[in-house]
């Protein structure tokens, strides 16, 4: 079944990104991540220009991310006060992300770049995580206890801005928070992913915050950043496509339910060790594109 | 345009041009959210043919899409990364281009009217000039924008032809044109040109200007849309 996107401007199977779009959501929901570190190079090697997947992955983000959102905040585990701190930031970021996608694209280097940046943080992470998750399941196998909370790092010292985090607990400078945020934002805006797999372990390592509030709050930080990064993207590059953000999201939210039900009956460590090869395997394909002799060395573009 | 003066000339030079009438089965293609590509049937005749040998007749067809500047790179080997680095500008490269023929170009016209008149790839080629034209044109051929099909355009009866043109899924949005050259023993003896529109309609075509034209409403409601999606499906298969 075909469907012509309109911004796109080019045909698409509609059971390919309904299926990206599950796949995705079950991940999400199984793990607590927005997943657009995996969306966008999916919807890239699906055949959509590099711009379109990164502008409406990042409205899907915001799409998979408000569900879990809302959930915390019900629960009460979400420190606004610290999330709108970490999104002020983040829109600082976002706009610079926005900014300099638009001249790298105008400069016809857009593609290479987001490449290596994939590439680079693709291969970070699950590198990281497949050794977290073999360290664990070694240690769990031998009888000992997860080690979950390594030894916290000092808090930064006194700066200026001093602030208060009532439900996070927490007494310290508005600096570090807003650079963290923008940072992400930066991340976010550029590459169509949420950062939570950043910022959780930044607030619970770096600013020891309670991993109850940690994940609550980075999820409403995520949907303020990547909401603003959306219609950053809509503006600046037109680069938002509603049909494909549809379909992407239908299967999105069905796929992040059975994710989130899957989460209590498989197994925590054999998961993320799937996850790790999975991400270390996207980002080796990105690696390869760069480094191996291209078959066609040319390449073409409209004039904006 | 040098195209259209180089053709004024050339009708100048012959003496009694004939007067080709061309239809398009459709001078509209419409592209809505099922649009998989689209086939128009180009039908022709000559009017009142005055020639002697209508045997020696040959026709070719040009579906023509909007020109447009483009700019090509080369991957080249940087610290062993294969990044874009050099790039040439192409002017009036045409987003689009089909070309149909009664016989195979080559016997049907020389080299030099050939890129007098833009005939064929290879005219286009030379008439952009250097290696980032020949991959211009290869890297258009590849995404089904660029073709040739020689001896598929029919004759019906005396002076009277056909001819069934495919767009492809891919198709650019524009103004079209679409050509017509009648060839007597390789000196062009008419021509004729119709022009063809290819517009989004319907869903396309508001989710199109709305993102181009109110792109500050049009991402509001992207971003409401995907906050109200996320909240449904929490609700839906809320399970507490």
């Amino acid at each position: 079944m075909q469907l012509y996107l309109p911004i796109a401007e080019i045909p698409i199977n509609v059971i390919l990104i309904v299926g990206i779009g599950a796949a995705i959501g079950f991940i999400s929901g199984l793990l607590g991540v927005s997943g657009g570190f995996l969306l966008t190079p999916l919807l890239i090697f699906a055949g959509i220009p590099t711009a379109i997947a990164v502008g409406t992955s990042a409205a899907q983000v915001v799409a998979s991310s408000s569900s879990a959102a809302l959930s915390y905040w019900r629960k009460g585990s979400v420190d606004f006060r610290l999330a709108f701190v970490l999104i002020a930031g983040g829109v600082v970021g976002s706009a610079v992300g926005v900014l300099s996608f638009r001249l790298l694209r105008e400069g016809g280097q857009l593609d290479v770049i987001i490449a290596i940046a994939y590439a680079v943080l693709l291969g970070g992470v699950g590198g990281t995580m497949l050794v977290e998750s073999i360290r664990s399941s070694l240690a769990v196998r031998r009888g000992r206890p997860e080690q979950l909370l390594r030894e916290p790092r000092r808090r930064p010292s006194r700066l200026p801005f001093q602030m208060r985090f009532p439900v996070a607990r927490l007494q310290i400078s508005a600096i570090p928070l807003v650079g963290l945020g923008f940072a992400i934002g930066l991340l976010g805006s550029f590459l169509g992913v949420g950062g939570g797999f950043l910022v959780v372990p930044a607030l619970i390592y770096f600013f020891r915050i309670s991993t109850s509030v940690v994940i609550g709050t980075s999820l409403v930080q995520i949907v303020g950043t990547m909401a603003v990064a959306t219609g950053l993207h809509a503006v600046a590059n037109h680069s938002v496509d509603a049909i494909l953000a549809i379909v992407l999201m239908t299967g999105g939210v069905v796929g992040a339910q059975f994710g989130a039900r899957s989460a209590s009956v498989l197994r925590g460590e054999t998961l993320r060790a799937l996850l790790a090869i999975l991400v270390l395997a996207v980002g080796v394909r990105f690696m390869v594109d760069l480094v191996a002799t291209p078959s066609e060395p040319y390449s073409i573009s409209e004039e904006a | 345009m040098i195209i259209e003066g180089a053709v004024g000339a050339l009708l100048l030079a012959t003496p009694a041009p004939e007067a080709l009438i061309l239809s398009l089965s459709s001078d509209t293609v419409e592209i809505e959210s099922n649009f998989t590509g689209a086939s128009i049937a180009v039908f022709g005749a000559i009017d009142g043919m005055t020639v002697a040998d209508p045997e020696a007749l040959e026709i070719v067809i040009v579906v023509r899409g909007p020109e447009e500047t483009v700019t090509v790179r080369r991957r080249e080997r940087v610290l062993g990364l294969w990044l874009n680095a050099a790039s040439r500008t192409l002017d009036d490269l045409p987003a689009f281009y089909s070309l149909h023929a009664s016989a195979p170009l080559g016997e049907i016209a020389d080299e030099a009217t050939r890129e007098a008149l833009g005939l064929g790839l290879d005219a286009i080629t030379v008439a952009l000039d250097g290696s980032f034209a020949e991959a211009a044109v290869r890297l258009r051929r590849e995404d089904n924008l660029f073709d040739e099909d020689e001896g598929n355009v029919e004759w019906l009866g005396a002076g009277v032809f056909r001819v069934g043109v495919e767009l492809p899924a891919n198709v650019p949005i524009g103004d079209y044109a679409v050509e017509a050259y009648l060839f007597d023993d390789g000196v062009v003896a008419g021509t004729a040109e119709r022009p063809l529109t290819v517009v989004k309609t319907g869903t396309e075509q508001f989710i199109a200007e709305a993102a181009f034209e109110q792109p500050w409403l049009y991402a509001i409601v992207m971003v409401s849309f995907a906050v109200a999606a996320g909240w449904l499906g929490g609700v839906i298969f809320r399970r507490d």
